[in-house]
């Protein structure tokens, strides 16, 4: 087996690929926890890590480039990609998500397991659950704490109901609204970003605060949704364009 | 989250093309129902059709999306048809 060599620098580094066994991508920004977390899977025979990652633009090279059955990524990882999650699903739509993160709020870990995590544990986490978590995981369980089951739970509720009750839909501003039209006509956040006159970044913030407001995932959902509840009116169109 | 959207769509194969309306779909698969039958692994591709009237634009908006079966069902002699949607792009009309 070849062992990987973590140069702290890394961008991509990969082990060579076997057909056997639990396949890993790491993907960390910081090299200590990348290392631990490798020796503590070289213990064990059907675990390898077969890639690691140090920024979101590697890791998602490193989907592309080596198939995985787990994703083991730092949430920090994500911080300001709003479609993070859908994007390495996206590209690898038979891998699993675990995502190591600090203790989140209701709203961020619902809206997480929402977008296709399967697994939310903490930085602190010992080796021998780690492992374990893995294992679940890749045979098809969700590793989820007793508070977030109540939280995921809410949601879901909640959820139906408004799918049920049009009188219940979420309230969106007259920008958000912009917005959502110019994301179902196919713009880019840039070009949007462009015809309001603000930047990119607003543009995130914004549409992060639609996903969340709708449960949506992405931007065919997003489309799909208003669709189906007939969210925009005709006249969006001239606000847009003044 | 899964959309109970009846659109009618052409659902185009290497062997065909094939007319079919979509029972639900959601932002990662679809389900048809049509008279033909194809097989699961089979690619697809097929475009949404969003009204510009429900999006607040005066011309419609397609999606044109790339997926492959998943699994084809023969329930009360329509075929059922799942499909993944692996990737889509917005294309105005």
């Amino acid at each position: 087996m070849d062992f990987l060599e973590d140069n702290g620098e890394d961008e991509v580094t990969e082990s060579s690929a076997r057909a056997d066994g639990i396949r890993i991508i790491l993907a960390d920004s910081q090299a200590i926890y990348r290392v631990g977390i490798r020796k503590i899977f070289a213990l064990e025979d059907d675990i390898r890590v077969v890639a690691q990652a140090d920024t979101l633009e590697n890791l998602l090279a490193a989907v592309q480039r080596y198939p995985t059955d787990v994703v083991l990524l730092e949430g920090g990882i994500l911080t300001g990609s709003a479609d993070a999650i859908p994007e390495i699903l996206r590209l690898a739509p038979d891998a699993k998500l675990i995502l190591q993160a600090t203790p989140a709020d209701e709203s961020n870990t619902v809206e997480l397991y929402r977008r296709g995590v399967r697994g939310i544990i903490s930085r602190s986490i010992s080796p021998d659950l780690l492992v374990k978590c893995v294992r679940k995981i890749v045979a098809g369980e969700t590793w989820i704490d007793n508070q977030s089951v109540n939280w995921v739970i809410e949601a879901y509720r909640a959820q139906a109901a408004a799918l049920v009750s049009p009188r219940s839909q979420p309230r969106l501003s007259p920008k958000e609204l912009q917005i959502i039209t110019c994301i179902t006509q196919g713009k880019r956040n840039k070009e949007i970003a462009y015809q309001l006159g603000t930047t990119e970044q607003v543009i995130k913030n914004h549409l992060r605060k639609i996903y969340d407001k709708l449960g949506v995932s992405d931007r065919l959902e997003l489309a799909l949704y208003c669709l189906h509840h007939k969210i925009i009116h005709a006249d969006s169109d001239e606000v847009i364009m003044s | 989250m899964r959309f109970p959207l009846a659109l009618a769509v052409v659902v185009s194969t290497d062997e065909g093309d094939f007319i079919a309306n979509t029972q639900n779909v959601s932002a990662s698969g679809v389900l048809f129902e049509m008279e033909h039958l194809i097989q699961t692994g089979t690619h697809v591709r097929f475009s949404l059709r969003m009204p510009g009237s429900v999006l607040g634009m005066s011309h419609d908006v397609l999606v044109q999306c790339n997926g492959r079966v998943v699994r084809c069902t023969l329930i009360q002699k329509k075929f059922h048809t799942a499909a993944t949607i692996d990737d889509y792009q917005f294309v105005e009309q």
